[in-house]
C-alpha cells in the first residue's frame, strides 16, 4: 500500500517537473532579450564607427562616425523591425545611408522554418533590397520579387524590412510615407472553414451522426487537400509563443487555433478530431477499405502505446521552445499528404501511418496525434475546473448542514 | 502469471515502434546524416563522405 502511494508521489513530482520544464522553455521564448544585436547593426552600416539608439519602437539606431578633429559626424541609420513569417516572425535589421537608401540588411533573428530561410539566403534575396530607396513600397505585390516555395517567408522579410525604412523616412527623413493597408480577406477558405465549423455544432448540439460524415469528407477535401490548413502541433506552438498572424491576412488561423480549443471547452466534446479533422477522416475511410478490426491481443501493451502520444508531443514542444522554432514541432506527416510539403523521414511515416489504419482503426488519432493530445489536455482541464466548483458546492453544502444542525442544537 | 506474446502482439509493436523510431528520428534531424549516408553509399562519396 505505502509502495503504491510512494510510486504515485514520485509520479506526480516527476510531472510537475515536466511542467515545469516546459513552462520554463516557453518564458524563455518571451523575456529572453536580444543578443549580439550590435555586431549586425555594425554589419550593415560599416562605415559608422559608433551607435546611438534613437528610437524604441521599431529601435532605430544613428551611425556616426569621428572626422579628423574629433568631431563626430552622422553617417546614416540601421532600423531593426519584424514581420510574420510562414512559421514566425523574422527580424530584420536595415542599414540605411543619409541619402535614404538602403545599404545593408541582414536577418538578426528568425522563428521560421530554417530550410525556408537557408534557401532564401542561397539564392542571395537580401541583396536586391540593396540601393532601393526607403520611400518605396518595397512590397512582394509590388516592387519586390518572391521566392517561389518561400512566399511567407520572403514576403515576412519584405514587410520587415519595408515597415523599418518608412519608420526611418517618416522619423528621422520627415517624409510622409504611408504604410499599405492591408484590406480583410474574407475569401473562399475562410467561408468554407466557418460553414464546417457551424455545420459540425449543428451535428454535434443535435446529435445529428450523418451530418458527421459530411463534415469529415469536406473537410478532407476543403481543409487537407485544398487548402492545407489542419490543425498542428506547429502551429500551437507558435500560438503559445507570441507569434499571431495578421487576422486580416489569416482569419481562418483564429478559427482553428483560437475558436476550435474554445469550441471544445465549452462543449465538453473533442469535437475537432472526430468531426473536422482531414487526416481523421482519411484514416476513418482507410479503416473502412481494410477492414480496420485489427486490435492488439494484449490491452496493456495497447494501453501503454496509447500513452507514446503524450511522450512525443511533450518531447516536440520543449525542442520548439528550446530551438525557438514551432516548426520543430511539426512531426505530422499532414504537410506531406496535403501540400506535398514533407520534410524528410515525413515521406516515410505518412505510408507507415496509412498502411497501418488500414487494419487498425485511426491509428495516428490514437497512439501518435499531438492535436489529440492538445484536446485531451483542454478536456481535462474543463474536468478539473467542474471537479472544483462542485468540491465547492459540496463543501459550502456540508457546511450548511453543520450549521444548522448546531442551531438545533443550540435551540 | 505472464502472458506469452502472440503474434498479433507482435505485429502491434513492431508497427507501432517503428513509427515511433520514425518520428523521433524525424524530430531529431538524424535524418540528414542517415540521407547522407545513403548518398555516401549511392556513390557521392566525394560531395558527402566527410559527414558520414
Amino acid at each position: 500500500m505505502t509502495d503504491i502511494k510512494g510510486k504515485s508521489k514520485i509520479k506526480r513530482i516527476f510531472l510537475f517537473l515536466a511542467i515545469m520544464a516546459l513552462l520554463f522553455t516557453l518564458g524563455t521564448n518571451w523575456f529572453v532579450t536580444d543578443s549580439d544585436l550590435l555586431k549586425l547593426v555594425e554589419k550593415v552600416l560599416p562605415e559608422a564607427q559608433s551607435f546611438e539608439k534613437i528610437a524604441l519602437s521599431p529601435l532605430i539606431y544613428e551611425g556616426k562616425t569621428k572626422d579628423q578633429n574629433g568631431v563626430e559626424e552622422k553617417v546614416g541609420y540601421v532600423v531593426i523591425d519584424q514581420a510574420m513569417g510562414y512559421g514566425g516572425p523574422i527580424k530584420m535589421v536595415t542599414g540605411i545611408n543619409l541619402q535614404g537608401r538602403i545599404v545593408g540588411t541582414v536577418i538578426a533573428d528568425h522563428k521560421d522554418t530554417p530550410s525556408f530561410i537557408d534557401g532564401i539566403i542561397s539564392k542571395k534575396y537580401l541583396e536586391i533590397f540593396i540601393g532601393k530607396s526607403i520611400t518605396e513600397p518595397l512590397s512582394i505585390n509590388q516592387d519586390i520579387d518572391r521566392i517561389s516555395g518561400a512566399t511567407y517567408s520572403s514576403g515576412g522579410i519584405a514587410k520587415a524590412i519595408s515597415l523599418g525604412c518608412h519608420a526611418v523616412a517618416r522619423t528621422q527623413f520627415g517624409l510622409n510615407v504611408v504604410e499599405e493597408v492591408e484590406p480583410f480577406r474574407f475569401g473562399l477558405k475562410d467561408i468554407f472553414v466557418v460553414s464546417l465549423v457551424i455545420l459540425m455544432l449543428i451535428g454535434v448540439c443535435f446529435k445529428h451522426s450523418k451530418l458527421r460524415w459530411v463534415t469529415l469528407s469536406v473537410s478532407l477535401v476543403i481543409i487537407g487537400f485544398q487548402y492545407n490548413t489542419p490543425i498542428s502541433l506547429a502551429n500551437v506552438c507558435s500560438f503559445l509563443m507570441g507569434n499571431f498572424p495578421s487576422v486580416k491576412a489569416n482569419f481562418v488561423w483564429y478559427i482553428l487555433i483560437i475558436g476550435i480549443p474554445i469550441i471544445t471547452f465549452i462543449i465538453g466534446k473533442n469535437v475537432y478530431c472526430f468531426w473536422l479533422c482531414p487526416f481523421g477522416a482519411l484514416q476513418e475511410i482507410t479503416a473502412k477499405i481494410g477492414g480496420g478490426k485489427f486490435k492488439c491481443p494484449n490491452k496493456a501493451i495497447e494501453a501503454k502505446a496509447a500513452q507514446i502520444k503524450y511522450g512525443l508531443a511533450y518531447l516536440a514542444l520543449l525542442g520548439a521552445f528550446i530551438l525557438k522554432s514551432p516548426s520543430f514541432a511539426g512531426y505530422e506527416p499532414f504537410a506531406a499528404l496535403f501540400g506535398r510539403q514533407g520534410v524528410g523521414l515525413q515521406w516515410l511515416i505518412l505510408p507507415v501511418v496509412l498502411f497501418s489504419s488500414l487494419f487498425i482503426s485511426r491509428f495516428w488519432c490514437r497512439f501518435f496525434c499531438p492535436v489529440m493530445v492538445m484536446n485531451e489536455v483542454i478536456l481535462l482541464i474543463r474536468r478539473s475546473i467542474r471537479m472544483i466548483k462542485r468540491k465547492k458546492v459540496i463543501l459550502k453544502g456540508t457546511l450548511a448542514e453543520k450549521e444548522s444542525k448546531s442551531i438545533e442544537i443550540m435551540r | 502469471m505472464k502472458n506469452k506474446l502472440t503474434a498479433g502482439d507482435l505485429i502491434f509493436i513492431a508497427l507501432i515502434g517503428l513509427v515511433s523510431i520514425l518520428i523521433l528520428l524525424n524530430m531529431g534531424q538524424i535524418y540528414s546524416s542517415i540521407s547522407y549516408c545513403f548518398l555516401f553509399l549511392g556513390g557521392f562519396n566525394e560531395l558527402y563522405g566527410d559527414i558520414c
